[in-house]
C-alpha cells in the first residue's frame, strides 16, 4: 500500500482518505437501522416500548420473542408456502425472462421494436384491481397459490437487463452453432444460457427479493389461512390492530408489550434468507447486470 | 336518572328525537324485554335436513386468530364438520377476510359475480359496502329477500324479529327484509355508551382536585397536571374520530373523520334537522378551546400522526407519567392498569362526557349502529333453498340453540352452576382476553347475540368496567344516527364530500396547531367548506333522514 | 417503402426468423393475458362504476370522472406534488448511485469495496412495510433523528408532521433503500470499460480528473440514459404504497399526491370509476413522457430504449 501512496500526488492521497472514511460513514448509516432492529429484538418487551431512540445493545435481554416467533405454526407454514411459491415464481420468470430476451436482443427481426413496445407499455398502463381479479377469478385461481405463482413472475425491467447482456455475446458463436444444424433453442440454452448465467442469476435474484417481499397478491387471492405467505402473516403482526376487543376485557398488558417485541423479531427472520442468498449471488454481481441500449 | 327514564328516552330519540317535549315521556308498548317465546316453537326436530348440505359463508373478522377454523362448533378436531353441522345437517363453509380488507374483497367478489351463498353484513355498514345498500341488491337479484320465507321456515326467530323496534333498521322502505339480522338483547335495554374520557385518580387526588366535567375543571385539571405533577402533555389524543370533547358544544358526529362516508358525517338535531359539523360556531368553538390547550402545551404533541389503535404506545406514556388522561373504550381501562403495575398508587378512572357549563344538558352522542338489531347475515340468490339456512338460524334460537351459540359447549366453556351456564377459566382466563376468545369460540355467525346481555356481561367484565361504563352512559344523551341514503344519494354525496373530506381534514389539523386559524375557522374554513357545495349534501342527507323519519312514524315508533 | 414491398419484407422475415418468433410466443402470450385482458378495466374511467352491475353495464359518464377531476379544488396541488416529489426523485435516484459507484469504483482494496457494496445493497432486501415501520421508528421525537433535529434546530414534534420535512424524508429513505441497489447497475457498466482507454489517457498525461471526464462518464452514459428513460416512464407513478404508511393529513399540502389520492378515492370512498380515471390520466402522462425522452435521447445521443 505505502509503495503505491509513493507513485501518487498528494492530492490523490487526500482523496483516497476521505473518500474511504465518506464510504465507511454510508456503510455505517446503512447497516444501523438493522442494528437497532437486531438489538430491540432480544430486548425486554417493556423496555422496548418505553425506548424510543436508537438501540445500540438489547435493553434488558430476554430471547422470548424468538420464542414465541419459533412456536407460531403460522410463520413456520407462512415460510414453507413463501419459499415454495418464490422458487416457482422464479423459476417461471427466468425461464420467460430468457425466451423473451434471447429473441429480442437478436438483429434483424422486423417486429422485434413493436415487440418491445408491446411489453415496456405495461409498465405504464395497467387495468387495476378489479379487472385483474375478474381475469384470476374465470381462470378459477382464487384461493389457489396459482395466483400468487404466476402473475407478476416477470417484469419488463428485469428482461432489458437481461437483453442487455445478450447483445453483448458475439453473433459468431451462435452462426456457428446453427452451421451445426443446432436448433434454435439449443443454441439458447446449449450457448447463450450457459455463457449469461450471471446476468440470469442476478435477474433471478431481482425476483426472488421482488417476489419474497410482496403481500399484496396473497393478501387478495388468497383465502384459507394454510396458503398464506410469510409477508401476508407479517404484515398482520407489523400492522395489526392491537385493540381487537372494544367492549370487554382484551388481551393482557404483558401480551400486547411481547407483540410489540414479536415485530421485531418477525422482521429479522424474514429477512435472514435473503441475507444468506446474497453473499452467492453477489459474485456474479459486477459482470451480470447490464442495462444499456439498443444499439443501432 | 332511573333506568327506565333512559330507555324510554332512547326509544324516543330511536324515533327521531323530533319531539320537542321529551321532559314528559309516554311509555310505548312496543319496548320491553323480548317476549318469552311460545313453547310449540322451540320443539325443532333435528336434524333440519336429511342429508348433510353445505353452504359457503364469507364473514369478516378482527384478526386470523378468529379464523372459525379454531371453533369446535364450527369445525371438528380432525378438521371435518363441527358440533353445529353434526347437530343440523347443515353445514357451514367459512371463509373469514380480515376487517381491513372487507369492503374491497366484498366489491371485488361482487364484480367477479363470484359471491358465497350468504356473507356476513357488518352493522352500520349502510349502503357503503353493497352500492346503494341491501334493498338495491334484492332489485339486483344478488340478495334474497328473506321477509315472504320467515314466517314457514323460521318462525321462532321471525317472533322475535317481528316488532317496530326491529323493523326500523330491518325492513327496508320497500318493504323488503334483506337480511337475517341479529337481535340483541342489552343490559338494562339500554344504548349504552362505550367510549369516554378515563384520567389519573391518584393526581387530581394529590393536587386536591375532583373528577372534572366542564371545560373549564377540564383545563384546571391538564394545567395542574402539567404544572404539579410533571406530564408533557397531560391530555392523549382522545380516541382518534370519536367527538368525546366536540360533542360538548353540539358537534355529534366528527366532520373530521378519515373513515367518515356517505351520510356517517351528517347528523340531526333535537328538531329532525340535519348538520355538517365542519360549518358550525359550535366545532370553532371548540377548536379554538383544543388550539388553546395545544398551545399551552396541555394537548398531545404528536395529535396528528398518533395512530388511533397505538395501545401499548398510549398506555406506556400514562405510565410513565407522561400524559393523565385520555379517551377510549371502556374495555380499555385493565389495559392502562397493567401497563401502570408498577407505579405506586395509580388510580385510572372514568369522567363523564365533558360540558362547556355546569348547568348544561347531557350532551348528546352519536349512536350510528341500530340499538336492537346487529351485523347481518345476507343470503344471496348463489344459495340453493335458502330455507335451509332459515332453519338454521330459527334453530339457533330455541333455547338449546341459544346455549350453544352464546355459551358453547358445556364443560368446556362453560359449566351448569345453579342452574346457570357459567363460563370457564377457558374463556374467562383466556390470555387473549374473555371477548375476543369467546368471538373465536363461539363467534357472530347467529340470529340471537347474548353478548351485550346482562348475564354474559357481568361473567365477563369486573364490576369496575362496568361501573366506568354507567358513567359514560349516564353523562350523555343517544342521537341516532342509523338513517341510510339511497343508490342516487349516496353517488351524489360522495361526488360533493370528495374535496370537502380532504380540506376538513387537513384544515382541523392546521387551526389545533395554530389558534390564529381556528379564531378565524367561521370566516375562512366554514365558508371555503360552504363554497364547495356543503347545502347540497345537507339537504340530501335531509331528504334521506325524513324518509326515516316516515318510516318510524308508520311502524308506530313515536 | 411502398406497402407491396413492405409486405414483402414482412413475409421474407417470418420465412426467415419464425422460429424466433415461436420462442418469443409464450411471452407475448404472458403479457397479452396477464396484462392485456385487464386493461379493458380502463373502460371503468368512463362510467359511474357499480360493482353489482359490472364494467360493461354500468352507467356511462363518458368524460364526467375527468371533469370532475380537472375541476377538483386539489387539482393543481397533487400535480405540482406528484411532479415535485418525483423530480427529486429522478435527480437523486440517479446522482446518488451514480455518486456511489464512481466512489467505490476508485477504491482499490477489494475487500473493503466489497464490505461496503454490501452494506449499502442490505436495505434492498427489505419490505415497504418494514422500512415504513423503521422510517416511523427513527424521526420520533425521542427516536435518533427526531432527537437530532430537536438538539439542532428546535423541532420537537414528530418529524412526519412538518410539511416542510416530508419530501427531504422520502428522498432520504428512498435513497437508503434504493442506492446500493441501483450503483450496482452502475458498477457494471463501469467495469466494463475498456481498460486500454485508461491505458492510453495515462500515457497521454490525462489526470483522474480528466480520466474521468472523457472516458469514466461516456461508458456509463448509455446506462444512465436508459435507467432515466424508463425512470420517466414512472415519473407521475409515485409509489402510494410508502407515503401511505408514512403521511396523515396535517401535511397533504406537500405530502397528497396522484396515486395517493387514486387510492383513497377507490380503496378507501369506493369511487372506483373516479380512481380509473384519475389512474388513466396519470398514465397517459407517463406515456407521453417516456416517448418524449426516448425520442429526445435518440436524436441527442443515439440511445434509446426501444
Amino acid at each position: 500500500m505505502v509503495s503505491k501512496f509513493g507513485k501518487e500526488s498528494p492530492s490523490r492521497i487526500l482523496f483516497v482518505a476521505v473518500n474511504a472514511i465518506f464510504l465507511s460513514l454510508v456503510g455505517l448509516l446503512a447497516l444501523a437501522p438493522f442494528l437497532h432492529v437486531i438489538m430491540a429484538s432480544f430486548s425486554d418487551p417493556f423496555q422496548l416500548i418505553a425506548n424510543k431512540g436508537l438501540i445500540w445493545r438489547p435493553l434488558g435481554f430476554t430471547t422470548i420473542g424468538y420464542e414465541k416467533v419459533f412456536q407460531s405454526v403460522e410463520i413456520w407454514r407462512g415460510y414453507l408456502n413463501t419459499i415454495l411459491y418464490t422458487t416457482a415464481s422464479v423459476a417461471l420468470g427466468s425461464l420467460l425472462t430468457i425466451l423473451g430476451a434471447y429473441v429480442l436482443s437478436r438483429k434483424g427481426l422486423y417486429w422485434s421494436n413493436k415487440a418491445m413496445f408491446f411489453i415496456t407499455f405495461t409498465m405504464i398502463f395497467n387495468g387495476g384491481l378489479i379487472p385483474t381479479y375478474i381475469l384470476i377469478a374465470n381462470l378459477g385461481w382464487i384461493d389457489s397459490p396459482l395466483a400468487v405463482i404466476i402473475p407478476n413472475c416477470m417484469s419488463a425491467f428485469n428482461l432489458i437487463i437481461l437483453r442487455t447482456y445478450f447483445y453483448t455475446i458475439p453473433d459468431s458463436l451462435e452462426e456457428s452453432a446453427n452451421l451445426d444444424g443446432a436448433s434454435r433453442l439449443q443454441v439458447l440454452f446449449r450457448i447463450m444460457v450457459p455463457l449469461a448465467k450471471s446476468s440470469i442469476a442476478v435477474v433471478a435474484l431481482f425476483y426472488t427479493v421482488a417476489q419474497w417481499n410482496s403481500y399484496f397478491q396473497a393478501m387478495i387471492y388468497l383465502r384459507s389461512p394454510k396458503l398464506y405467505t410469510l409477508q401476508l402473516v407479517l404484515r398482520e403482526i407489523l400492522l395489526k390492530n392491537t385493540a381487537t376487543s372494544v367492549g370487554a376485557s382484551g388481551p393482557s398488558a404483558f401480551v400486547l408489550a411481547v407483540a410489540e417485541l414479536i415485530k421485531y423479531c418477525v422482521i429479522i427472520v424474514s429477512i435472514i434468507p435473503m441475507l444468506a442468498a446474497y453473499p452467492f449471488i453477489q459474485r456474479y454481481f459486477v459482470s451480470g447486470i447490464m442495462v444499456g441500449a439498443v444499439k443501432g | 336518572m332511573n333506568k327506565r327514564f333512559w330507555s324510554i328516552l332512547a326509544v324516543l330519540a330511536l324515533a327521531l328525537a323530533m319531539l320537542v317535549s321529551c321532559a314528559a315521556p309516554t311509555a310505548t308498548p312496543t319496548v320491553g324485554p323480548t317476549a318469552t317465546p311460545t313453547p310449540d316453537l322451540q320443539n325443532v326436530t333435528l336434524p333440519l335436513v336429511s342429508e348433510m348440505v353445505t353452504y359457503k359463508a364469507m364473514m369478516s373478522i378482527n384478526e386470523a386468530a378468529q379464523d372459525y377454523k379454531n371453533s369446535p362448533l364450527w369445525t371438528a378436531a380432525d378438521g371435518g364438520p363441527g358440533e353445529i353441522a353434526k347437530l343440523t345437517n347443515v353445514n357451514i363453509a367459512f371463509t373469514s377476510i380480515l376487517n381491513a380488507n372487507y369492503n374491497n374483497e366484498f366489491t371485488l367478489m361482487l364484480a367477479s359475480k363470484q359471491y358465497p351463498d350468504i356473507f356476513g353484513y357488518p352493522t352500520g355498514a349502510g349502503n357503503t359496502l353493497y352500492p346503494g345498500g341491501l334493498e338495491q341488491g334484492v332489485d339486483d337479484e344478488v340478495i334474497v329477500d328473506v321477509k315472504p320465507l320467515l314466517e314457514a321456515n323460521a318462525p321462532l326467530y321471525w317472533q322475535m324479529l317481528n316488532k317496530p323496534q326491529n323493523l326500523i333498521d330491518a325492513q327496508t322502505d320497500k318493504g323488503y327484509i334483506p337480511a337475517v339480522y341479529q337481535i340483541k338483547t342489552l343490559m338494562n335495554d339500554a344504548y349504552a355508551s362505550v367510549w369516554g374520557m378515563m384520567i389519573r385518580k391518584d393526581w387530581l387526588d394529590a393536587d386536591g382536585l375532583s373528577v372534572p366535567t366542564t371545560m373549564d375543571e377540564w383545563h384546571t385539571v391538564l394545567t395542574a397536571f402539567k404544572e404539579k405533577n410533571g406530564a408533557t402533555f397531560p391530555l392523549l389524543k382522545h380516541l382518534g374520530d370519536n367527538p368525546i370533547m366536540m360533542q360538548a358544544y353540539g358537534i355529534i358526529t366528527n366532520p373530521a373523520n378519515q373513515f367518515g362516508a356517505g351520510n356517517k358525517l351528517f347528523y340531526p338535531d333535537k328538531d329532525g334537522k340535519i348538520h355538517y359539523g365542519g360549518v358550525e360556531q359550535g366545532y370553532a368553538d371548540y377548536l379554538k378551546m383544543l388550539s388553546q390547550w395545544y398551545a399551552e402545551g396541555l394537548y398531545d404533541r404528536d395529535f396528528d400522526t398518533r395512530f388511533i389503535y397505538d395501545l401499548p404506545g398510549e398506555a406506556t406514556l400514562v405510565a410513565q407519567g407522561q400524559a393523565g388522561a385520555t379517551g377510549g373504550f371502556w374495555g380499555w381501562s385493565g389495559m392502562f392498569k397493567g401497563f401502570a403495575a408498577g407505579v405506586q398508587g395509580f388510580q385510572w378512572v372514568a369522567a363523564p362526557a365533558p360540558k362547556v357549563n355546569a348547568a348544561d344538558p347531557n350532551p348528546g352522542q352519536q349512536f350510528d349502529v341500530p340499538k336492537y338489531v346487529g351485523d347481518a347475515w345476507v343470503i344471496t340468490t348463489k344459495a340453493a333453498n335458502p330455507e335451509n339456512l332459515l332453519k338454521l338460524f330459527n334453530w339457533m334460537c330455541t333455547d338449546k340453540g341459544t346455549l350453544l351459540m352464546n355459551y358453547g359447549l358445556e364443560n368446556d366453556s362453560y359449566t351448569m352452576v345453579g342452574g346457570k351456564p357459567t363460563f370457564t377459566d377457558k374463556i374467562l382466563k383466556s390470555d387473549k382476553g374473555a371477548e375476543p376468545f369467546w368471538e373465536i369460540y363461539t363467534g357472530n355467525f347467529q340470529p340471537n347475540k347474548l353478548v351485550w346481555g346482562e348475564d354474559i356481561m357481568t361473567q365477563m367484565n369486573n364490576a369496575d368496567d362496568i361501573a366506568q361504563q354507567k358513567v359514560y352512559t349516564d353523562s350523555i344523551s343517544p342521537i341516532i344516527v342509523t338513517y341510510t341514503l339511497n343508490a342516487e344519494e349516496s353517488t351524489q354525496v360522495a361526488g360533493i364530500m370528495g374535496d370537502i373530506q380532504t380540506y376538513i381534514l387537513e384544515q382541523y389539523v392546521k387551526a389545533v396547531k395554530d389558534p390564529a386559524i381556528a379564531a378565524t375557522w367561521m370566516d375562512v374554513q366554514a365558508k371555503q367548506i360552504e363554497s364547495m357545495g356543503i347545502a347540497d349534501a345537507i339537504a340530501i342527507c335531509q331528504t334521506a333522514y325524513d324518509r326515516y323519519t316516515a318510516k318510524a312514524k308508520a311502524l308506530g315508533l313515536q | 417503402m411502398t406497402p407491396r414491398l413492405k409486405e414483402g419484407k414482412i413475409r421474407h422475415d417470418w420465412r426467415r426468423n419464425y422460429s424466433y418468433y415461436l420462442i418469443l410466443l409464450p411471452v407475448l402470450l404472458y403479457y397479452f393475458i396477464f396484462l392485456y385482458i385487464p386493461m379493458g378495466g380502463l373502460l371503468m374511467a368512463f362510467e359511474r362504476f357499480n360493482a353489482a352491475k359490472g364494467i360493461f353495464h354500468s352507467p356511462w359518464i363518458w368524460f364526467g370522472n375527468f371533469a370532475t377531476f380537472f375541476k377538483s379544488y386539489y387539482f393543481w396541488r397533487l400535480i405540482r406534488n406528484t411532479v415535485v416529489l418525483s423530480l427529486l426523485g429522478l435527480f437523486f435516484g440517479v446522482v446518488s448511485p451514480v455518486g456511489l459507484a464512481l466512489l467505490l469504483n476508485e477504491v482499490k482494496n477489494r475487500y473493503f469495496k466489497k464490505t461496503i457494496q454490501t452494506a449499502t445493497y442490505i436495505p434492498y432486501f427489505i419490505s415497504l412495510v418494514v422500512a415504513a415501520s423503521l422510517i416511523k421508528i427513527f424521526v420520533a421525537p425521542e427516536g435518533p433523528i427526531g432527537a437530532l433535529f430537536n438538539s439542532l434546530f428546535g423541532l420537537d414534534k414528530n418529524l412526519l408532521t412538518y410539511v416542510d420535512l416530508f419530501r427531504p424524508i422520502m428522498v432520504v429513505s428512498d435513497m437508503w433503500t434504493m442506492t446500493g441497489y441501483i450503483a450496482v447497475i452502475y458498477l457494471a457498466a463501469l467495469s466494463g470499460i475498456d481498460h486500454e482507454q485508461y491505458e492510453a489517457a495515462r500515457i497521454d498525461g490525462a489526470g483522474h480528473w480528466k480520466q474521468l471526464v472523457h472516458i469514466t462518464i461516456p461508458g456509463i452514459a448509455p446506462t444512465v440514459i436508459v435507467l432515466f428513460i424508463m425512470r420517466t416512464g414512472q415519473l407521475l407513478n409515485v409509489g402510494y404504497e410508502k407515503i401511505i404508511l408514512l403521511y396523515s393529513p396535517g401535511i397533504y399540502e406537500t405530502a397528497d399526491v396522484i396515486s395517493t389520492f387514486v387510492y383513497r378515492k377507490g380503496l378507501i370512498e369506493l369511487q372506483y370509476g373516479y380512481s380509473a380515471a384519475v389512474g388513466l390520466f396519470n398514465a397517459v402522462v407517463g406515456l407521453l413522457l417516456i416517448i418524449g425522452t426516448n425520442w429526445l435521447a435518440k436524436r441527442y445521443s443515439e440511445t434509446r430504449l426501444f
